[in-house]
C-alpha cells in the first residue's frame, strides 16, 4: 500500500519536472521585435531625410509601403527556414505567431492603401502594433513588452505636442523604446 | 505525454532527447499511445531528411487530465 502511494507521489512529481522541461524559451521570440524595430525606425529616419532634404516632398512617404512589403517578405522567409528545422513548438508560440501574422497582414493591407484613402497613420498603426505588442508582453509574462506595447498605443496623444515632420523622429525613438529595447532584453532573458 | 501536454508539436529527435530514451523504446511507447488514439504521429521529409512529428491528440488530453486528477485524488491532494 505504502509502496503504491509512493509511486503516486513519484508520478505526479515526474510529471510536473517534464511540463516545467517544456517551458518556453522566451528568446526565440525577440527576432520579431529587434527585426520590425530596426526597420520602421529606419524607415521612419530615412522618411524624415527625404522629406526635409530631398525633392520628392511628401511622395516620400511611398517608402511605408515599400519597406512594409520587403519587410513581411523576408519575414516570411525567415519563418518558414526556421520552421522546417524546429524540433518543437508550444502553444504559445503558436498563438503569437498566428496573431502577428493577423496583424501584420492588416498593416501591410493599410500601409499600401493608406495613400488612397482617409487614414490617420499615426493613429491607426501605433494602436495596432500596441495591441499585439501589450498581448504579447502579457502571454510572455514580460513586462517591457507590455510597457512598450503602453507607449504604442499613446503615441497619438503624445505625439499631437510634436508638429510637421518632426513626428517621424518622435516615432523612430518610440519604436526604438517600445520594439528594440523589448526586443534585446527579450534576447538576454534566461528564465 | 507530460511533455506533449505543453506543446502544440514535437520531433521525435526532441522527445528522445528530453526523456533519455532509446529509439526502440521511445518508438514502442509512441505507437501503444497512438493505437489508443492518445497521439497523432505524421511522417514526411525536409529536403532529403525524414522528420516524425507527434502531437496530442483531444482525447489524449483528456485521458492525461483524468489520469493527474486520480493520482490527486488517490494521494488526497
Amino acid at each position: 500500500m505504502k509502496l503504491e502511494k509512493i509511486s503516486a507521489q513519484e508520478q505526479l512529481n515526474l510529471i510536473e519536472q517534464t511540463i516545467t522541461q517544456a517551458k518556453e524559451n522566451l528568446s526565440n521570440h525577440s527576432f520579431a521585435f529587434i527585426y520590425w524595430g530596426w526597420l520602421v525606425s529606419f524607415t521612419a529616419l530615412v522618411n524624415y531625410a527625404l522629406l526635409n532634404f530631398s525633392p520628392l516632398g511628401n511622395n516620400s512617404y511611398l517608402i511605408w509601403p515599400v519597406t512594409s512589403i520587403l519587410g513581411i517578405v523576408f519575414i516570411v522567409g525567415y519563418y518558414k527556414k526556421a520552421e522546417k528545422t524546429e524540433s518543437h513548438r508550444t502553444h504559445l508560440e503558436y498563438f503569437l505567431s498566428r496573431m502577428w501574422i493577423v496583424i501584420g497582414l492588416v498593416l501591410v493591407l493599410f500601409s499600401v492603401l493608406s495613400p488612397f484613402i482617409d487614414l490617420n497613420p499615426w493613429f491607426f498603426f501605433p494602436l495596432v502594433a500596441g495591441i499585439g505588442t501589450i498581448v504579447s508582453g502579457v502571454v510572455l509574462k514580460f513586462n517591457p513588452l507590455i510597457f512598450g506595447g503602453m507607449v504604442l498605443i499613446g503615441f497619438p496623444f503624445y505625439s499631437m505636442l510634436v508638429n510637421g515632420s518632426s513626428l517621424l523622429l518622435l516615432y523612430a525613438a518610440v519604436i526604438m523604446v517600445s520594439y528594440l529595447v523589448p526586443g534585446y532584453a527579450l534576447k538576454r532573458y534566461r528564465a | 505525454m507530460s511533455l506533449l501536454i505543453k506543446l502544440k508539436s514535437a520531433s521525435f529527435v526532441y522527445l528522445k532527447e528530453q526523456l533519455n530514451a532509446t529509439q526502440g523504446n521511445l518508438s514502442v511507447q509512441l505507437n501503444k499511445l497512438k493505437d489508443a488514439d492518445y497521439i497523432r504521429i505524421e511522417k514526411r521529409f525536409e529536403g532529403n531528411y525524414p522528420l516524425t512529428e507527434v502531437k496530442i491528440t483531444p482525447a489524449g488530453i483528456q485521458a492525461f487530465e483524468t489520469h493527474v486528477r486520480n493520482l490527486k485524488d488517490y494521494l488526497h491532494l
